[in-house]
C-alpha cells in the first residue's frame, strides 16, 4: 500500500470515533450500574459470606 | 551437490532482515525481560518461516501446494479466533476483579482510556490506510494480545503480523511509555493528590454473579464482543466459584501456557518476508505508539474532567491505567505515585482501573467490528 493522505476515507471515521466512544462508555456504565446493584442485593450476606478484596 | 545448496542461491535480503528482527524478539525476551512468553515464540517462529522454501509454511513447489505447519496452526487456531478466545479464559481466570468490585467507579478510566484506539484508527483512515485495516491498526491501542488478534483477524487485515508485533511490544514497553506522557499532561500538584483507599467487602455472591452478568450486559450491548467477554468471564467465574480451583488453576496455567506457546509461533506464520518488509510496517509500529500515548491521555484527561466536579479528587495517573495491560499498567502508576511522594500508594485504585480497561478493550474491539462493518 502506498501511504498518501486520504481526506475521503478520513472523513467517513468521526461517526465511528463518536459513537465507538459513546459505546464503550454506555456499556460500561451499564456494568457499573449492575455493580452497584448487585452491591446493595447481597451487602447483608456479604457478612456471613464473604472475603476480603486482596491485593 | 548443486541441488542440496540450490536453497543458498534462495536466500534474499529480505529474509536476512526477518532473521535479524527474529533475533532482536528473541533478545528482548531472553535480555530484557519484554513479555517473554510472546516475543520468543513469535522471534523463532520469524526465524523459522523466513527460511528459503521453509517447509514450515505453506509453499507452492512446482505447481503443488505443499501446507506448512505454520499455516496449518494458523488456520486451526487463529483463523477462526479460537486461539484468543481459550487464551481468555486463562486471562479471566487469574484476574480479580476484586479492587474493581470494590471501587466501580474506575469503570470509567477503562473507558475513557480507549480514546487511543478510535484516534489511531482515524489517524491510520487518514494515511490511506482501508477501514478494515485502520480498525484493525487502532485495535492495538486495546493493549490487548487477543483482542488484537480477534479484531484483525475478524477483518482478515494483511497487517495481522506487525500487529500483533506491535502490540505485544509496546504492552512491554507500558513503563517507558507511560511515564512521560503523564507527566507532560499533568501537574506536581495533580500527581501528588492522594486517595485513601477505603477497603470494602465483596460478597462472594457479587463476585460470582459480576462475569455473568457483564456477559449478559456485553453480549447485549455489543453482541460483536460477546465470544471475547464471555470466554473471560467463564474463566474469572471458574476463579469466583471455588468449587473448581483444580479447573481454575489450569486454566491459569497449563491452557494459559499451551495457548501461548502455540499463539506466538503460530502469528509468525504472519511474519514472512513479502508480507512484513514494507514501509506500513514502520508505520503500523508507529501508529501503535501512537494509540498507547493517546490511551494514557484519554485516561488522564478523564481524571482531569472528572475532578472539576468531584468532590474527593482524583489522582489524574490513576486514569492511565485504564488501559488494558495489565497489570504492567497498574504497577506503573503506582511507582510513579510513590515516587511523588513516598506515602502515596495508588496500587489498588490503579489496578481497579487496569482490570476495568480489560473489560472496555474487549468491549471496544466489539464495538469497533459492529460500526466499521456498517461502512464497508
Amino acid at each position: 500500500m502506498k501511504i498518501h493522505i486520504d481526506i475521503d476515507n478520513f472523513l467517513q471515521t468521526p461517526q465511528v470515533v463518536l459513537f465507538g466512544m459513546l459505546g464503550v462508555f454506555v456499556a460500561l456504565l451499564v456494568i457499573y450500574g449492575s455493580i452497584l446493584i448487585l452491591s446493595r442485593a447481597f451487602r447483608k450476606n456479604g457478612k456471613k459470606n464473604s472475603d476480603v478484596t486482596k491485593d | 551437490m548443486a541441488d542440496i545448496f540450490s536453497n543458498v542461491l534462495e536466500i534474499r535480503w529480505e529474509m536476512v532482515l526477518m532473521w535479524i528482527i527474529g533475533g532482536i524478539l528473541i533478545w528482548l525476551a531472553i535480555s530484557k525481560d519484554m513479555e517473554p512468553t510472546l516475543l520468543l515464540p513469535m522471534g523463532f517462529g520469524a526465524i523459522l518461516a523466513n527460511l528459503p522454501t521453509s517447509g514450515a509454511v505453506t509453499q507452492i513447489i512446482n505447481g503443488n501446494t505443499e501446507e506448512g505447519v505454520l499455516d496449518v496452526l494458523f488456520n486451526a487456531g487463529i483463523a477462526n479466533e479460537l486461539f484468543p478466545l481459550l487464551l481468555f479464559i486463562g486471562i479471566g481466570a487469574m484476574i480479580d476483579f476484586g479492587p474493581l468490585l470494590s471501587n466501580p467507579k474506575m469503570l470509567l478510566f477503562g473507558a475513557a482510556a480507549q480514546f487511543g484506539i478510535f484516534f489511531t484508527f482515524a489517524l491510520a483512515a487518514l494515511l490511506g490506510f482501508d477501514l478494515k485495516d485502520a480498525a484493525s491498526i487502532g485495535i492495538i491501542g486495546a493493549a490487548d494480545g487477543p483482542t488484537s488478534i480477534f479484531v484483525a483477524n475478524y477483518f482478515n487485515s494483511n497487517y495481522i503480523g506487525a500487529i500483533i508485533v506491535a502490540a505485544y511490544s509496546y504492552m512491554a514497553l507500558v513503563p517507558i511509555i507511560q511515564p512521560p506522557v503523564i507527566r507532560l499532561i499533568t501537574t506536581k500538584k495533580e500527581r501528588l493528590i492522594k486517595m485513601p483507599y477505603e477497603q470494602k467487602n465483596v460478597s462472594t455472591a457479587v463476585r460470582i454473579l459480576f462475569p455473568i452478568v457483564t456477559t449478559a450486559i456485553v453480549g447485549i450491548l455489543a453482541p460483536r464482543s460477546v465470544a471475547l467477554v464471555g470466554f473471560l468471564m467463564f474463566g474469572n467465574l471458574l476463579r469466583e466459584c471455588k468449587v473448581l480451583r483444580i479447573l481454575s488453576d489450569s486454566a491459569q496455567k497449563e491452557l494459559a501456557n499451551l495457548i501461548t506457546i502455540l499463539l506466538g509461533i503460530t502469528i509468525a506464520s504472519k511474519m514472512r518476508f513479502d508480507l512484513f518488509v514494507k514501509v506500513d510496517t514502520l508505520i503500523i509500529i508507529l501508529l501503535g505508539l501512537v494509540a498507547f500515548v493517546f490511551d494514557t491521555i484519554g485516561g488522564v484527561l478523564f481524571a482531569k474532567f472528572l475532578n472539576l466536579f468531584s468532590k474527593k479528587k482524583i489522582n489524574p495517573m490513576v486514569g492511565a491505567a485504564g488501559i488494558s495491560a495489565f497489570p504492567m499498567s497498574s504497577r506503573v502508576i503506582h511507582k510513579m505515585g510513590l515516587k511523588e511522594d513516598p506515602t502515596n500508594f495508588l496500587l489498588m485504585h490503579a489496578a481497579g482501573a487496569n482490570v476495568a480497561g480489560q473489560i472496555a478493550s474487549v468491549v471496544a474491539g466489539g464495538v469497533m467490528i459492529a460500526l466499521v462493518e456498517k461502512l464497508i
